[in-house]
C-alpha cells in the first residue's frame, strides 16, 4: 500500500502544470501583496503601528471620550507628517470600534429583551434566541489593537486561495483516473491484483496528502508575508473586528478563528478533491474531468451573479462557498434537529463528512464493476 | 492446472462478439487465430477480468474468477494489444510500479525488475523515460510487465507487433521456455508466431469457436486443399478473383502461387504440404486478412 501510495503521490506531484500554476498564483499574488503594503487609509504600517502601540487598550467611555477631544483638537485635514496623520486616523479607527461595540451592545440588549417578551416558553424560538444570548454573553469587544496581518490573513481566504485551491485541485487530480483510461494503463492496472481496491485507496490517500499540501503552502505563505509586512500583532482581537463579521455570534479572537478556518477549508478541500476524483473515475479523458469539476465549482458563484435567488438557500452550500468557510460565521444560524438546536457549522460539517465518505465510498463498486471495451 | 470457458458469450449493443464459446486450457501454449473483429480481444479481455461475460463463465481451477477475483488476478499476467504507458516514468519506475500493483514486495520486485530487463534486453535503457522508446522497446516493456509476477496464466494480445526478427524469435523462444508449468495464450496475426510452440491453436470466427487442436490435427483438414502452381503473369488475375491465393513468388519460368482450394485448381497444379499461414487462409476470408 506505501509503494502504490508513493507511486500515485509521484503521478500528482509530477505533473508540469501543478507546479507552473504554482509560480504562477505565488509570482503573481506576491505582486498585488507588495504593491500595496499600506493601511486602508494609505498610512504607513510603521507609522501606524506605532500610533496603535500608544493607542491600543480598552474602550472604556473615559478613554473613548479622551480621543474624541484629542482628534477633535487636531486639524485632521491639515496634518503635515505621516505620523501625525497615521496618529489621527488610528483614532478614527478605535472611534468606530467604539461606534460598532455600542451598536453590538444595543443588538444584545434587544435580544434580551426579545427572549424576556417571549416569557420563558419552550419553544424552538426561544431556545435558538437563549442560544444566541449566551454565545454573545462570551464576545468581549473591549479591547482594541492593531490588527491588520491576521485581518489579511483571514480576509486573503475568501479573496484569493478559494479559487487557487480549488484550480490547483482540478488541474491535480482531474486526471486521476481518466488519464489511465486515455493512455489504456487501465487495462494493465485493473487486471493487476491490487489494481481495483488498494489503487483506489491509495488515490485517495494520495489526493488527501496533496490537499494537505496545498493548504500547507498556502498558510505558510499568507502567513509568512503578512506577519512579513504587518507584524503578528492582534492575533488576541476578537473575530467581530473584522468588519464582516461584526453581527457574529461565535466568541473567537483572530488565532482560534483562523484554526477553524483552516480546519474546515482543508476539511471541505478534501471533499472538494474526492468529487474530483469521483467525476475522473465517470470520465473519459482529463478534458471532460477538468470542465465537469470546474462547473460544479462555480455554478453556485454564477447563480448567485446572476440574482438567481430561487436557489439562494442552497448556493451557500456550493464547493465554492463551503471552501470558504467565512458564510457560516457571519451569522447566527441553527438547525433543529429532532428537536435539538445545532449551530450550522456543525450541522454543515457533519453532513458534509457524511457526502464525502459516500462518494469516497462510490469509488470501489466502481472500480470493482469497471470494464475496458 | 485449468482453465475453463463455458458457453462464454459478450453482447455490445448490437454486436455479439463473442458467441457461446467453450473450451478449457491446461498447461501449454495455445495460439489465438482470428481475423480482426473475429473477438479475440474481447475473449481475452474477459480471461482477465476486464470485461464481465454477459452469459456463461469462467472458471481457473475450478472456481469462478469473478468470485476469485484478485486472487484469479494475482496469478494473471496480460500485455494488452496496445500497452498503456506513464511517459514521464523511466522503465525502471514504470516496472516498480506495475510490481507494486501486482503486490510484489520491494526488494523481490527490484530483482525481478532487473532480471525481466535484462531478458527483454532494455537493461542498458532502465533509466530512459519510456515516453522516449521506440515502438518495439515499448512493446518489450509491456512483455516485461506482463512477466513481472511470474503468472501462472499468461495473456497476451499481438505481443510480437513492432518486434524485429531477432527480438521475435527471442520472444518465442521465452514463452516456449517459461509454459512448461503455466497456460499462455498468445494472439496473433503472425502465424509463425505459434507455428513450433503452441500445443494448440484456437480458430475464432465471427465470435464463434471453429476449432480447438494441435497444429498437426489441424493440418490434416486441410492436407488435400493446398496446391503450388507456375503461372504466366498475366494469369495471375484469374486465380486471385477465383481462389484463395498465398504466396506469389516470380520465378525465371513465370510466377509462382500458393493455392488453398477443394479441389485442383489447374492442370499444372501440384499438392503441397500445409502450413498454419495455409491454416489461416482457409478459415479467413481474403477480404478479412487484409
Amino acid at each position: 500500500m506505501r509503494s502504490l501510495l508513493k507511486f500515485e503521490l509521484y503521478k500528482i506531484f509530477s505533473q508540469k502544470s501543478i507546479w507552473i500554476t504554482l509560480i504562477i498564483i505565488f509570482l503573481g499574488l506576491s505582486a498585488i501583496t507588495l504593491s500595496s503594503t499600506s493601511t486602508s487609509y494609505g498610512d504607513s504600517v510603521e507609522d501606524t503601528v506605532a500610533a496603535w502601540d500608544k493607542l491600543e487598550g480598552d474602550l472604556s467611555e473615559e478613554r473613548i471620550s479622551k480621543l474624541k477631544d484629542e482628534l477633535n483638537k487636531m486639524d485632521v485635514e491639515n496634518l503635515s507628517s505621516p505620523k501625525e496623520k497615521a496618529y489621527g486616523n488610528t483614532i478614527s479607527n478605535i472611534l468606530f470600534e467604539d461606534f460598532e461595540y455600542s451598536n453590538f451592545k444595543e443588538r444584545k440588549a434587544a435580544l434580551e429583551q426579545e427572549i424576556q417578551s417571549l416569557n420563558n416558553s419552550n419553544g424552538t424560538n426561544y431556545e435558538e434566541l437563549e442560544l444566541k444570548l449566551s454565545m454573545l454573553e462570551k464576545v468581549d469587544l473591549n479591547t482594541t489593537m492593531f490588527n491588520l496581518g491576521p485581518t489579511n490573513i483571514i480576509d486573503n481566504l475568501e479573496t484569493f486561495f478559494v479559487i487557487f485551491t480549488a484550480l490547483l485541485l482540478i488541474i491535480g487530480l482531474s486526471s486521476v483516473f481518466s488519464k489511465e483510461t486515455g493512455t489504456g494503463m487501465n487495462q494493465i492496472i485493473l487486471s493487476s491484483t491490487h489494481g481495483r481496491k488498494k489503487v483506489t485507496s491509495a488515490k485517495l490517500l494520495a489526493a488527501v496528502i496533496y490537499v494537505l499540501f496545498i493548504v500547507g503552502i498556502q498558510i505558510i505563505y499568507n502567513v509568512g508575508i503578512n506577519t512579513l509586512l504587518y507584524t503578528g500583532q492582534g492575533w488576541d482581537s476578537p473575530l467581530q473586528k473584522i468588519m464582516r463579521f461584526n453581527e457574529s455570534p461565535y466568541a473567537f479572537n483572530l488565532l482560534e478563528y483562523f484554526s477553524t478556518q483552516m480546519i474546515l477549508h482543508t476539511l471541505f478541500s478534501i471533499g472538494f478533491a474526492i468529487l474530483i476524483i469521483l467525476i475522473s473515475s465517470l470520465s473519459k479523458t482529463s478534458v471532460q474531468s477538468i470542465i465537469i469539476s470546474s462547473i460544479i465549482f462555480v455554478i453556485p458563484l454564477i447563480l448567485y451573479g446572476f440574482s438567481i435567488t430561487n436557489f439562494e438557500n442552497y448556493i451557500r452550500y456550493g464547493y465554492i462557498y463551503l471552501m470558504t468557510v467565512d458564510h457560516f460565521f457571519v451569522s447566527f444560524k441553527t438547525y433543529n434537529i429532532f428537536g435539538t438546536i445545532i449551530l450550522e457549522p456543525y450541522v454543515v460539517t457533519i453532513v458534509f463528512v457524511l457526502v464525502t465518505v459516500i462518494f469516497a465510498l462510490l469509488l470501489y463498486p466502481i472500480q470493482k464493476k469497471r470494464q475496458v471495451s | 492446472m485449468k482453465l475453463s470457458v463455458e458457453n462464454v458469450s459478450k453482447q455490445f449493443k448490437d454486436k455479439l462478439a463473442v458467441n457461446n464459446v467453450s473450451f478449457d486450457l491446461t498447461e501449454g501454449v495455445y495460439g489465438f487465430l482470428g481475423a480482426n473483429g473475429a473477438g479475440k480481444t474481447t475473449l481475452m479481455r474477459m480471461l482477465v477480468t476486464l470485461l464481465k461475460p454477459s452469459s456463461g463463465r469462467i472458471l481457473f481451477e475450478g472456481k469462478d474468477i469473478d468470485v476469485l477475483d484478485d486472487k484469479y488476478r494475482d496469478v494473471i499476467g496480460y500485455l494488452p494489444q496496445y500497452i498503456g504507458l506513464y511517459k514521464n516514468f523511466t522503465a525502471e519506475k514504470y516496472l516498480m510500479y506495475i510490481a507494486s500493483l501486482k503486490g510484489i514486495e520491494k526488494e523481490q520486485a527490484k530483482k525481478k525488475v532487473d532480471e525481466l530487463l535484462e531478458v527483454v534486453n532494455l537493461s542498458e535503457h532502465s533509466k530512459r523515460k519510456v515516453g522516449k522508446y521506440s515502438g518495439g522497446m515499448k512493446q518489450r516493456i509491456g512483455i516485461a510487465q506482463a512477466l513481472l509476477n511470474d503468472p501462472k496464466v499468461l495473456i497476451v494480445d499481438e505481443p510480437t507487433s513492432g518486434l524485429d526478427p531477432k527480438e521475435r524469435i527471442r520472444f518465442r523462444n521465452l514463452l516456449s521456455s517459461i509454459s512448461k508449468d503455466r497456460i499462455v495464450l498468445l494472439s496473433t496475426h503472425i502465424v509463425s508466431d505459434i507455428e513450433f510452440i503452441a500445443k494448440e491453436i484456437i480458430v475464432l470466427k465471427s465470435g464463434q469457436l471453429i476449432h480447438k487442436n494441435s497444429p498437426e490435427i489441424l493440418l490434416e483438414h486441410i492436407k488435400d486443399k493446398v496446391w503450388t502452381v507456375t503461372v504466366n503473369e498475366n494469369e495471375v488475375p484469374n486465380f486471385q478473383s477465383v481462389y484463395k491465393v498465398g504466396n506469389i513468388v516470380r520465378q525465371n519460368d513465370g510466377v509462382g502461387l500458393r493455392i488453398i482450394a477443394e479441389e485442383k485448381p489447374d492442370a499444372r497444379a501440384l499438392q503441397a504440404a500445409p502450413n498454419l499461414e495455409d491454416l489461416y487462409l482457409y478459415y479467413f476470408d481474403q477480404e478479412e486478412i487484409k
